[in-house]
């Protein structure tokens, strides 16, 4: 098994080298192509037989500045920062967001047309209170506005396009959270390790169940 | 040298590999045609890649359809390569590489048993398979020997779910608390449980290591703990010296004599220039996936076969079937904020309660549907401490909780993550008429070959079959002390649709079913075709009915017994 373990821990390594260089980039917002567009220009997927060693994203990025600013804001209300784990900007999530909208893919496609006008929608609410972004507004503005939309769609009062707009963003932003090392570590997956034997759950949690 | 090759072999999945070891361990020099790429999971796997390394957080896309990690090359939908429909609704999975679609399989490979090889006589229904268990029985002993596996004591077995011999299986790994809850509730409900027969080792064999209990095994195994074509069949095949292999090459005709009753080759697509080839043996075996061993016999018309080659019966593209697949997410409460432990486990249910109704107790119960259907934890829909991922995790612990956001976001997923769970049934089908593939007369594939144009249904027997599976399915959740959060079979009676669409759960087989006369059969026994004598199909085409079992073990069986009566006719004949 040592051998094993030899084989597989570069792979490991590199992972957490990754992780390293993601979290240092915290400059990221700069870096961002400003398309300016709504409509998507044709990008190409990755195709069916890619090298899964070298994963790569082969599409551009596709969120405008105040698109991410204003993402970028909401991410840190739905995932804020907490005793146990950071929020979703410190692990750069909107950028993840942008990865998946600007995808060419059926699902993608549909989630980008449905969180750009929804932040569109957003906007028009700012304007309402003298800004011209969401992400202009101060804190509690801010705070306000999405807590009224998150209450709409809790009690079903809220529009089919905006229950959408909140349920894939909370699903993206959700799924770009909890697979990073620090995400995952909040909720307490400890698995993919190599290990000798499988010998079920431990004591603690057998009692639990009764088993 | 292509004059030299004694078996031309079409496809290096469960069922060709297979043949091609087979055939070279007894010296019989083999030429295999694979549509696909090389492919060696040593090097070609990425096990313990996370999901936050890979575009879209490694989900499924059109392009990749079961996740960017999954060792799959090709799936549903590939470009310039369509199928089109006649009736229903039918998805055609593909797998383009050496080793085919082995690679990427559950490994779940438990026995058919001697009932299932005699549905007819048991229920008077669909028709008997040509030979019994007794036949079949020494080759899924040699089978499993080359494979490996781990599996349940075998005297613990029930009625007609045959388990392997002592001598043969592996010790199992430990349940996980899931599946200890699971079999708790089972036992409750008079339900036996035990190991799930898999192909994975869990002591080394041949070779190859013991599984290490992390990393999905659909993401192939550079380890060759987990089976697959290419480590246990095609590579000590080639170590003979009489194996040959030209991959990128799609066969679309069997070639023969004026005679039309021998064959004499393949004719293929060389994928990389285009060109029209041709290769000549002695024998030829197709094995290139259910469907497509039906494709290219329709393919293969000629002035003697105008409906297509070794269809005198008019049988071939007939009598195409699926496993039937629903599930349950469970919300177990006990395990709210449970302490995070580890149970990757071998990534495939460690066990599982076979079909337990026969006979009278079946009658009883008023189960009025051939076959039956076997019960598991699912390891990867929903929760669990499984491998975060968006859709199968999240996407569960979402599920219809609206307007969540926030610190109450946070500990939801904190106490959902390891509570939340999937429970599966998969059932068998009852092969009907209905299910059929034929040639679209007007799509053809980029290289000009018209596609398979597929028709299906699900029968009412099946649609008993799904009914009984979801009502156990709810028992189950409820002696597990757990509440509902969703339900597939209700989801997709409401979407319109029946359990699943027809291929979903990838176990499409039958299409050239093996019987006793060539009147209602295309193959014999030995899978050989009543038309042409030196023809034979070894993938899930010969398949006759369709129970809750995995093919998978099946078809190696009765292509080691097809490669064992090629070989006895090689040395008979003196060919």
């Amino acid at each position: 098994m040592s051998e094993n373990q030899e084989k597989l821990s570069p792979n490991r390594r590199r992972v957490l080298q990754l992780m390293a260089v993601a979290g240092a980039s915290a400059a990221y917002l700069n870096n961002y192509p400003n398309s300016g567009a709504k409509a998507q220009t044709r990008q190409k997927g990755y195709g069916q037989d890619v090298d899964v060693n070298n994963p790569v994203v082969t599409w551009d990025k596709t969120l405008n500045n105040n698109q991410l600013l204003n993402l970028t804001v909401i991410g840190d209300l739905i995932i804020p920062t907490d005793d146990k784990s950071p929020s979703a900007s410190h692990l750069n999530i909107t950028d993840f967001v942008d990865e998946w909208v600007s995808a060419p893919y059926p699902e993608q496609e549909k989630d980008r047309e449905a969180i750009v006008s929804g932040l569109d929608r957003l906007n028009i609410q700012a304007n309402r209170q003298d800004a011209r972004f969401f992400h202009n507004l101060n804190a509690d503005q801010q705070a306000a506005i999405f807590d009224t939309l998150a209450k709409s769609v809790e009690a079903g009062s809220a529009s089919a396009d905006d229950d959408f707009f909140f349920e894939r963003l909370v699903y993206i932003y959700v799924g770009g959270f909890y697979t990073t090392d620090e995400g995952m570590a909040d909720i307490g997956y400890v698995g993919n390790v190599p290990m000798e034997s499988f010998d079920g759950p431990p004591e603690e949690v057998r009692k639990l169940l009764g088993v | 040298m292509a004059d030299e090759n004694e078996v031309i072999v079409v496809g290096s999945g469960a069922g060709g590999g297979m043949m091609a070891h087979t055939l070279t361990d007894a010296g019989v020099n083999v030429l295999l045609l694979e549509a696909g790429r090389r492919y060696d999971a040593e090097t070609d796997a990425a096990m313990f890649q996370l999901p936050m390394e890979a575009p879209l957080r490694g989900e499924g896309t059109p392009d990749k359809n079961d996740g960017y990690f999954d060792a799959n090359i090709g799936g549903y939908e590939m470009p310039g390569q369509p199928y089109t429909l006649s009736g229903g609704k039918f998805r055609w999975w593909r797998s383009r590489q050496l080793g085919g679609r082995t690679h990427h399989f559950g490994r779940q490979v438990p026995r058919y048993g001697p009932e299932d090889f005699k549905v007819h006589t048991m229920t008077g229904r669909e028709i008997d398979w040509p030979f019994s268990y007794d036949d079949i029985e020494p080759y899924y002993d040699r089978v499993e020997t080359i494979i490996g596996l781990f599996g349940p004591d075998p005297d613990k077995a029930v009625y007609n779910s045959p388990q392997s011999p002592n001598h043969i299986r592996q010790e199992p790994p430990a349940p996980r608390a899931s599946e200890m809850l699971f079999a708790k509730a089972c036992e409750k409900m008079g339900i036996k449980t035990m190991a799930h027969p898999t192909a994975i080792l869990t002591s080394p064999l041949n070779g190859r290591e013991a599984c290490f209990y992390a990393t999905n095994c659909i993401r192939g195994c550079s380890i060759g703990a987990a089976f697959d074509s290419v480590t246990a069949y095609i590579k000590p095949a080639e170590e003979t010296g009489k194996l040959s292999i030209i991959t990128g090459a799609v066969a679309y005709k069997v070639l023969t004599d004026d005679s039309g009753k021998r064959a004499t080759g393949i004719r293929y697509i060389d994928t990389e220039t285009g060109e029209h080839r041709e290769v000549f043996a002695k024998f030829v075996v197709l094995a290139p996936g259910s469907m497509e061993s039906a494709r290219i016999l329709l393919n293969s018309k000629s002035e003697k076969a105008p409906d297509g080659l070794a269809n005198s019966s008019g049988m071939v593209g007939k009598y195409i079937s699926d496993t039937m697949f629903t599930s349950l997410w469970i919300h177990i409460p006990q395990l709210d904020y449970a302490p995070p432990h580890n149970e990757d486990g071998v990534s495939q249910p460690h066990i599982y309660a076979p079909w337990w109704l026969h006979g009278e107790e079946k009658e009883k119960d008023g189960a009025d549907f051939s076959g039956g259907y076997k019960l598991e934890v699912d390891p990867y829909r929903g929760g669990r401490f499984g491998p975060p991922s968006m859709k199968a995790t999240f996407g569960i612990m979402l599920h219809g909780r609206k307007g969540l956001y926030g610190d109450k976001l946070k500990d939801h997923m904190r106490r959902y993550y390891g509570s939340l769970l999937g429970i599966r049934t998969l059932g068998g089908m009852s092969v009907n008429e209905n299910c059929y593939l034929t040639i679209d007369p007007d799509v053809k594939d980029k290289w000009g070959i018209p596609v398979p144009k597929f028709h299906w249904q699900w029968s009412d027997e099946d649609y008993r079959r799904g009914v009984h599976m979801n009502k156990t399915l709810h028992e189950l959740a409820k002696n597990m002390g757990a509440t509902v959060v969703r339900d597939a079979f209700d989801e997709s009676r409401k979407a319109g649709k029946f359990v699943e669409t027809g291929g979903e759960t990838n176990h499409e087989i039958g299409g050239c079913r093996m019987g006793t006369s060539p009147k209602n059969s295309v193959l014999n026994q030995y899978s050989q075709t009543w038309d042409v004598d030196n023809l034979y199909v070894a993938d899930g085409a010969p398949f006759v009915t369709h129970v809750e079992k995995n093919p998978t073990l099946t078809i190696m069986a009765m292509s080691m017994r097809a490669a064992d009566n090629i070989i006895e006719r090689l040395k008979e004949n003196n060919l």
